[in-house]
């Protein structure tokens, strides 16, 4: 699971999901505290050319709810 | 009225049959150029129902349908007319299902580049999901929205606020029916599900867990395979494994169709000539058993797609499949999507060098021409697609690609322009959108015309020969003309339109 600050570079997001990525991570979860449009148009790049790994991008109203998610588990989904 | 949990719909676009002719789909993808009341009763005619479960629904959906039920999740495809009284009826969750949710996909988008009127499918969408956004207003339900071009939506994120979507199913042009199960169970658990879930290859579905539909599908379609081993850059679908469907799969799923009254299908994959297969090289016994098969149950059987290079590296074999499908009596024809994409070695080099394999890249005008004789000969009728404004393209590179369309007049064939799309899932996704038509681009989308225009009158009368269709047929002969009496003002059009 990765924070990203709402304002990130999606150049810089790219970087953290490939070193993930070499580091073996077959699934990621990005969660960013942010307006759902704004977050979408932002990390449209990084969402569109990513083929592996699985990604799930969680999308918070706040920092509470973002914390909250850390506790989801990503994998749940392709059991 | 039965109940559902969960609903799957699409808008009537997709939610049809067009009138049982597969390649009248096409049709739906155009600017509303003629009245839209006559278009859409043209292209995307209602799909007969009970009490809006229908009859035949979208192969996709039918999966997911049939997934979703095998987990013991109530869950029915429904028609677009009747997704509000199954919502208020207590369904939770909706899925709706596109390949070209707001016209960005080709050809609508090659379409709209020089036609300032929206398309029919675009049109049909906006209604559907605007009428779904109310229905969010009155009932609690989820809406999920997923398909091979869901990354449309991350190019207009401000409608997902809008129209309330609640999650987004990437599947990278790969069904997704085990994720879309889970994501279905949280939601009815009341868990949280991320907003946007792109399903990487290493989550591609497995064979053991893929579920055979459980109804009938549109035209009859199954899928009998999935991935390429061509990838070429500007496709999605290369990017997964290549998977071919056992035999009993298919006939499962052929039964399924035969078992509702659907009596003529079509078998849907990559490359058809490919089938069971792992390389560029046919397997001739297994193609010829999937034929078998689907010709001892179907009356015809036609195929979504092949690949011309495969085709020319077993003439025998296509021989004799067209002889074992086509009997003149209850098929005359076998139409097949194809890739021609390029005239230019150059490009093809560029792009999609696998896709001429086995044979050398440089040879790749020739194998189309090849091809297209072969098929003509055999009664195989291809609807070719040309991809316009691909990145690194030439004057060079266009001006090949219409002399090789002009070369193609002596073969029964439609070829259509896209203009290059860079679609999520592919090598190209990151690319610039063609945009800049200029004069030579103008000389060869003329040349497609021209070729459709010699060929789809005579078409017409081939491809609809039962009593049955005779309004239809009269109806796009009229059509033909009107476009024929339009092709000088669009050319003019074009001109004017690459010379600003």
């Amino acid at each position: 699971m990765i924070r990203v600050p709402e304002d990130a570079d999606p150049r810089e997001v790219e970087e953290m999901i490939r070193i993930a990525t070499a580091r073996g991570c077959k699934r990621i979860s990005l969660v960013v505290v942010g307006r759902e449009s704004r977050v979408l148009d932002r990390l449209r790049p990084v969402i569109k050319g990513c083929i592996v790994p699985t990604l799930g991008l969680w999308i918070a109203s706040s920092e509470e709810e973002a914390s909250a998610l850390e506790d989801e588990d990503l994998g749940e989904l392709f059991a | 009225m039965p109940r559902f949990d969960v609903v799957l719909s699409t808008d009537r676009s997709l939610m049809t049959n067009h009138h049982g002719k597969e390649f009248l789909g096409f049709g739906t993808t155009m600017p509303l150029i003629l009245p839209r009341r006559f278009i859409q009763w043209l292209f995307c005619p209602p799909i007969r129902h009970r009490d809006g479960v229908v009859w035949q629904a979208p192969y996709s959906l039918r999966r997911a349908e049939a997934a979703l039920v095998a987990a013991g999740i109530r869950a029915a495809v429904i028609d677009p007319d009747y997704v509000p009284r199954y919502v208020a009826d207590g369904a939770r969750v909706l899925i709706v299902r596109h390949h070209d949710w707001f016209g960005l996909n080709p050809p609508t988008s090659t379409w709209t580049a020089f036609i300032d009127k929206e398309p029919l499918n675009v049109v049909l969408f906006r209604e559907f999901i605007e009428r779904v956004r109310k229905l969010k207003d009155r009932y609690d339900f989820k809406l999920v929205v997923t398909g091979p071009a869901v990354w449309q939506w991350l190019h207009k994120p401000h409608l997902v606020e809008e129209y309330g979507v609640d999650v987004i199913v990437d599947s990278n042009g790969d069904r997704e029916e085990p994720v879309l199960v889970n994501v279905v169970r949280r939601l009815l658990e009341g868990k949280r599900v991320p907003k946007y879930i792109k399903v990487g290859v290493p989550d591609s579905t497995p064979m053991e867990r893929m579920v055979p539909i459980m109804h009938a599908s549109v035209n009859g379609l199954v899928e009998i395979g999935r991935g390429c081993p061509r990838r070429c850059a500007f496709c999605s679908v290369g990017q997964r494994p290549l998977r071919w469907y056992p035999l009993d799969f298919i006939e499962r799923e052929i039964e399924a169709n035969v078992r509702e009254g659907v009596d003529s299908g079509i078998l849907s994959c990559t490359d058809v000539l490919l089938y069971g297969s792992s390389s560029v090289i046919p397997n001739p016994e297994a193609v010829i058993k999937v034929n078998k098969l689907a010709k001892s149950m179907w009356r015809s059987v036609g195929w979504s797609h092949c690949t011309l290079a495969a085709a020319l590296v077993n003439r025998r074999l296509v021989e004799d499949v067209a002889h074992m499908l086509i009997d003149g009596e209850k098929q005359k024809l076998l139409g097949v999507e194809v890739g021609v994409e390029s005239g230019s070695v150059e490009i093809m080099r560029k792009h999609m060098p696998a896709k001429p394999r086995p044979f050398p890249v440089e040879k790749w005008p020739e194998i189309v021409e090849q091809a297209f004789a072969l098929f003509h000969e055999n009664n195989i009728v291809p609807a070719a697609t040309i991809i316009v404004g691909l990145p690194g393209e030439r004057e060079e590179d266009v001006v090949a690609t219409t002399e090789l369309v002009k070369r193609l007049r002596p073969y029964r064939s439609l070829i259509v322009p896209m203009f290059f799309v860079p679609m999520g899932p592919s090598r190209l996704g990151r690319e610039e959108w063609f945009r800049r038509i200029k004069p030579y681009h103008v000389d060869l989308l003329m040349a497609c015309l021209d070729h459709a225009l010699y060929w789809a009158e005579r078409l017409i009368d081939e491809y609809m020969t039962e009593k049955r269709f005779a309004i239809v047929r009269r109806a796009l002969k009229w059509f033909l003309s009107r476009v024929k009496e339009y092709r000088p003002r669009v050319e003019e059009k074009l001109r004017s339109f690459a010379e600003s």
